[in-house]
């Protein structure tokens, strides 16, 4: 099932950029791009860090979306 | 749904079947026309194969020239935005790819020039030599430099391409995302060649009824065919086995 997000949205209020978030949670720039364009869904352990960046819960940060 | 799954297969096979006898057919009515046309094109190619290897230039030429472009714009800026950042990135997978696809081209040529200089003592086998090292040099320093500005947008990664251990240290330093892209295409790469062999036999079988092939043609894509395939199940039966053992 697809999986939405609002990564992007918690970054700009963060004041992170792509490689900045990244670099918090062990991941490349490129695959926060993919995560946040949503071509990419993240594995739990991954979730589980940006969500803690953002100190919000995976399911804030994440949900799931209906299949087209 | 089962039914029409093997109705189809059975579909194919008798169409490969009808395929291979017309096949059989037109080799039988035109077999002098045809080994005529087929030994003309490989007499054009051998006899070329040094022009064909200067024609690799060109792609190395495209590939430099993306490299530059890119060079330019990480030089320029440290911190890309998001869509320089992509057209950057874009642009190095781009130049990395032309030396990639060019390095079966050149060592073909340079097959070709074996085959047609050894066979009359030329002496211009030193000369298709040189081009070929040069042209390999190239190829090389091209994927180092692509490899090094790679290394300056994504400073995670490490390895140096002139390592032997540069692939293991290259996939190391991917994250999860990179490293399912790496699989998703090499389980494509692998049901491409799984495809290609069988191909690949029947055209040879098939050429074997116009001229003399021998059997260590056969052995060798037999044994790279299997090759192949013990390579994609041996790390598989590990990955899938392996870890219940280390709990």
């Amino acid at each position: 099932m697809p999986l939405g997000n609002h990564v992007k949205e918690f970054r700009a209020a963060k004041n992170l950029n792509q490689q900045e978030l990244g670099s918090l949670v062990g991941a490349s720039r490129q695959t926060i791009s993919l995560i946040e364009r949503g071509d990419y869904n993240p594995s739990i352990t991954l979730a589980l860090k940006i969500a803690g960046v953002f100190e919000k819960t995976v399911e804030e940060v994440f949900y799931l979306t209906e299949e087209e | 749904m089962k039914k029409k799954t093997g109705l189809k297969f059975a579909l194919t096979m008798v169409a490969c079947a009808l395929f291979g006898a017309l096949c059989s057919i037109i080799v039988n009515f035109s077999e002098q026309s045809l080994t005529n046309i087929i030994d003309n094109i490989f007499d054009i190619l051998i006899k070329n194969s040094t022009v064909l290897m200067f024609i690799g230039v060109v792609p190395l030429i495209i590939g430099s020239v993306f490299l530059v472009k890119a060079r330019s714009v990480i030089e320029q800026n440290n911190n890309l935005d998001e869509d320089e950042f992509e057209k950057t990135h874009k642009t190095l997978s781009l130049a990395l790819y032309v030396p990639s696809v060019l390095m079966p081209w050149l060592f073909v040529c340079f097959g070709f020039s074996v085959t047609y200089n050894f066979g009359i003592e030329s002496p211009y086998i030193l000369m298709d030599l040189i081009i070929f090292i040069l042209e390999l040099a190239w190829i090389i320093i091209l994927q180092y430099q692509i490899v090094e500005q790679t290394k300056k947008i994504f400073p995670e990664k490490r390895g140096n391409v002139l390592d032997s251990k540069f692939q293991k240290e290259w996939y190391s330093s991917c994250d999860e995302a990179e490293k399912q892209i790496i699989g998703e295409a090499c389980y494509i790469s692998c049901k491409t060649m799984n495809m290609v062999y069988p191909i690949l036999f029947a055209i040879m079988i098939f050429v074997c009824s116009l001229y003399d092939l021998s059997p260590f043609i056969f052995l060798m894509v037999g044994v790279l065919w299997l090759i192949q395939i013990l390579s994609y199940l041996i790390p598989s039966y590990k990955l899938e086995h392996g870890k219940k053992s280390r709990r």
